[in-house]
């Protein structure tokens, strides 16, 4: 062989094997980072939200009227549970409280046009273990903005196996984890049985007696200033904001461990700083039953229609009757009033 | 820029070489001067801030140098190459050592003098180093070179700018004057290829394997243990290994994508039978160096064996201070000096050692004396030396008797089976295997060995997500 041909073997066969690969994660696009949606990409693990969702908005430009940020609770809100609002649902994993300002205003920036912010509050996040350090998006705008961003991610073995996982779960078009994305962002959780649902769930209370609540918690002093000044921003859209509806069995161990009054204080400070609050976290007949949920406070996305619903349409929602209640500073006195005796009836 | 970079292998590549080529075809000067803007860029990717120091240094050595080849004022030329050496070295003096030095004076007198965390400037022990070469050689008529698009190319030249090999102006300055040079030529291209690829390789899949472990080991060294110790340990010696010697592959690989052969810069060091043997295999355009225009200048071993042993010490003390402003690297060169003076005598009184004890010695030494070379501190190093014997416990991974649990002191990114593996892979390759230019120069190109490059350089693109730089670049 010579020389010539030798080298026009090399770089034929690299050629060959690294556009392959280059190929299939761009026909995949596990990071999100392109448009395109086909049968076998339409079921989507999740690697890094955070990344993915903030490269998505700057490489699939958004349209949307409505912002919703939230928590992994969030994900399960579906877009199109909501009828008139158009939303994109900027939710993430582990949302911390002071992660709202620079998300929004990240989201903002690529797409100026939304009239309203819809933002998901967690009780278990007013803690000063949980919102005491400053949180940021930043350094994930910073990492899917450097040069090249989205030709470096073609070019990973990594990567590579994640697409292979997409494609094998798209194909089976089954739900096998606690978390997977269809390609417009909509988040789908695996259907546990009754047993192993209250398994989680037991578990799951577990770790929040021992982590998120009792001595744990304590109320962050800066919760009402920092949300405020998400209130403030952006002040051309309209802000709403709802409490994520947690099942009943764990709102007991947050009574039990002493929480319910600083339930009480969280909720009177986004009634005030927001003018109202949809409340879905008490004690109510989708709370109430735990196949609702996956592991006590993640709720299937059945449930994220009910509360679309209910925050659209208000009194002419799709959901059942008692649940959802909008809380106004002339209602929060008897609204707590009836947590308080639902929450005495579940002792 | 680094070469295991997608902006490098994807776009700066390909674009320098084909425009260069290009350039070549129309007028020679074009290519050069090409070559010489795109190392400047190669260069300032990082922090343009150093750019003006490396062209400084650049014009100042050049007129120097022109200078004193040009032979005239005879009375000054010493005094000239004088005050262009203090040049060299009071730079290199004030980036590299300038804390190091206050930092000494405070302690010694209890002193408060500032420190000014200056960020060591890349490359510029390798440039200043083969800069002074230039001086001492023009100084000796040994240069007849005043074209400065040449001398530019060869203090620049960027596949050997970070991280050398240390190039003698003697050994590139005739190819950059050379026509041939500016034509594609396939046997370059086809040696180039094999050998960056397998140097790509060596620091994308083997070096930065073991770098996790040694990192994990070395920031953890007050709870390691005798396995621990060893496995922490081998691992830098595997890492420093496959990580410089995958860099000088690269940069000889690219450069003669160029037409230009650079000079060789590792021969299986760790296949030494004696410490003079390792520093004719380790980093040999160093030790050329330092044995040039240090060691033969200071007298060799024209002297008698007392000024020998001296001038051998002297050389090593160099070789400890270029690496680092620190006492860790002031005793790992005390450690070769001692070595390499205790290595003559046995041979001059005709002392003789079997082979394989000779290599094992060899090998063991040179990784004692990395622990220096690594550990932050001189605490740290002796914290590892302990632990190394068996001072600070010995423990077995309880996995070996319970199956599941992993159980070292701290936990590494693998388990043992896995580290053990891997760790007598690497030592089997370095030790045994065919290094890389002797592959590149004796191996045959057929199909075969043309799906290994190719095979190699995909797996090493596709790992790309995980750039890290290379150990010599803070040398």
């Amino acid at each position: 062989m010579n020389d010539r041909k030798f080298s026009l073997t090399v770089m034929a066969i690299f050629a060959i094997l690294t556009l392959a690969v280059v190929t299939f994660n761009y026909w995949m696009d596990p990071l999100w980072n392109f448009s395109h949606a086909h049968e076998y990409n339409d079921v989507q693990l999740v690697t890094d939200e955070r990344e993915q969702k903030t490269a998505n908005q700057i490489y699939v430009p958004k349209t949307e009227d409505t912002l919703l940020l939230g928590s992994s609770r969030s994900t399960y809100i579906h877009h199109d549970g909501f009828k008139d609002w158009k939303v994109y649902n900027y939710s993430v994993a582990n949302l911390s409280m002071r992660e709202y300002y620079t998300m929004m205003d990240f989201a903002f920036e690529q797409n100026p046009d939304y009239e309203r912010v819809i933002l998901g509050v967690d009780f278990f996040k007013s803690s000063t273990q949980e919102a005491e350090a400053p949180r940021s998006i930043q350094n994930h705008v910073k990492r899917v903005t450097q040069p090249f961003y989205r030709a470096k991610n073609l070019l990973s073995f990594d990567l590579m196996k994640t697409s292979a996982q997409n494609l094998q779960m798209s194909a089976d078009d089954e739900i096998t984890e606690d978390r997977l994305y269809n390609r417009e962002g909509d988040a789908f959780a695996r259907k546990l049985s009754e047993e192993e649902t209250l398994s989680d769930t037991e578990d799951k209370i577990k770790k929040f007696e021992s982590t998120f609540y009792g001595k744990s918690y304590t109320y962050y002093p800066r919760y009402k200033e920092i949300m405020k000044k998400v209130h403030d921003l952006h002040p051309e859209a309209e802000k709403m904001v709802y409490t994520t509806p947690i099942s009943s069995e764990l709102f007991k161990s947050l009574v039990s461990t002493g929480l319910y009054e600083e339930y009480e204080i969280w909720l009177r400070d986004l009634v005030e700083v927001y003018g109202g609050v949809w409340n879905f976290m008490y004690p109510n007949s989708v709370t109430n039953d735990i196949t609702n949920y996956y592991d006590g406070h993640h709720f299937y996305p059945e449930v994220g229609y009910y509360i679309a619903s209910r925050m659209e349409q208000g009194d002419n929602a799709e959901a059942p009757e008692d649940f959802g209640v909008y809380v106004t500073p002339d209602t929060i006195d008897s609204h707590l009033k009836q947590v308080k005796k639902l929450v005495d009836e579940l002792n | 820029m680094i070469f295991n970079s997608f902006e490098f292998i994807f776009l700066f590549l390909p674009i320098v070489w084909i425009l260069y080529m290009l350039l070549g075809r129309i007028h020679i000067p074009f290519a050069k001067t090409w070559l010489l803007v795109a190392s400047l860029f190669f260069y300032g990717y990082w922090n343009p801030a150093y750019l003006p120091l490396i062209l400084i240094s650049m014009l100042v050595n050049y007129a120097i140098g022109m200078f004193l080849g040009r032979n005239k004022a005879k009375t000054y030329r010493k005094a000239i190459l004088t005050i262009g050496i203090i040049f060299n070295v009071l730079l290199l003096g004030y980036f590299k050592y300038y804390d190091f030095f206050v930092e000494n004076i405070n302690f010694l007198i209890g002193s408060e003098l500032v420190l000014k965390n200056i960020l060591l400037p890349l490359a510029i022990s390798f440039y200043t180093f083969q800069q002074i070469a230039y001086l001492v050689d023009s100084y000796r008529l040994e240069t007849k070179e005043y074209n400065f698009l040449n001398y530019g190319l060869f203090v620049t030249f960027f596949p050997q700018l970070i991280a050398g090999p240390i190039v003698h102006h003697g050994q590139v300055m005739s190819q950059f004057s050379d026509k041939k040079t500016y034509r594609i030529n396939y046997e370059h291209i086809s040696q180039g290829l094999l050998i960056f690829a397998i140097g790509l390789f060596k620091k994308v899949a083997i070096a930065d394997t073991f770098a996790e472990w040694a990192n994990a080991g070395y920031s953890n060294v007050n709870v390691l243990t005798f396995l621990d110790s060893w496995v922490t340990t081998l691992s830098y010696t595997l890492q420093l290994y496959f990580d410089f010697s995958g860099y000088s592959d690269m940069a000889i690989g690219l450069a003669l994508l160029f037409n230009i052969r650079l000079p060789l810069n590792f021969n299986s060091p760790y296949k030494a039978r004696d410490i003079q043997d390792f520093w004719r295999r380790w980093h040999i355009t160093l030790s050329h160096f330092l044995t040039t225009y240090i060691y033969i200048p200071l007298g060799g071993n024209r002297k008698g064996p007392k000024r020998t042993y001296v001038n051998i010490f002297i050389i090593f003390l160099v070789s400890g201070i270029w690496h680092g402003a620190g006492w860790t690297f002031l005793i790992w060169g005390t450690m070769h000096g001692l070595a390499s003076i205790i290595c003559r005598y046995w041979k001059l009184a005709g002392f003789k050692m079997n082979s394989v004890l000779a290599w094992v010695t060899t090998f063991l030494f040179v990784h004692f004396a990395w622990v220096f070379f690594r550990a932050l501190t001189l605490q740290d190093a002796l914290t590892v030396l302990k632990a190394m014997f068996g001072m600070n416990g010995l423990r077995l991974p309880t996995e070996w008797f319970h199956e599941t649990n992993l159980d070292w002191l701290f936990p590494f990114s693998a388990t043992t089976l896995e580290l053990s593996i891997t760790i007598l892979i690497g030592l089997a390759i370095s030790w045994y295997a065919k290094n890389s230019v002797e592959i590149m120069y004796e191996t045959k190109r057929n199909v075969p060995m043309a799906v290994f490059a190719a095979l190699l350089l995909f797996y090493s693109v596709m790992q790309l997500q995980q750039v890290s730089e290379f150990l010599y670049f803070n040398f």
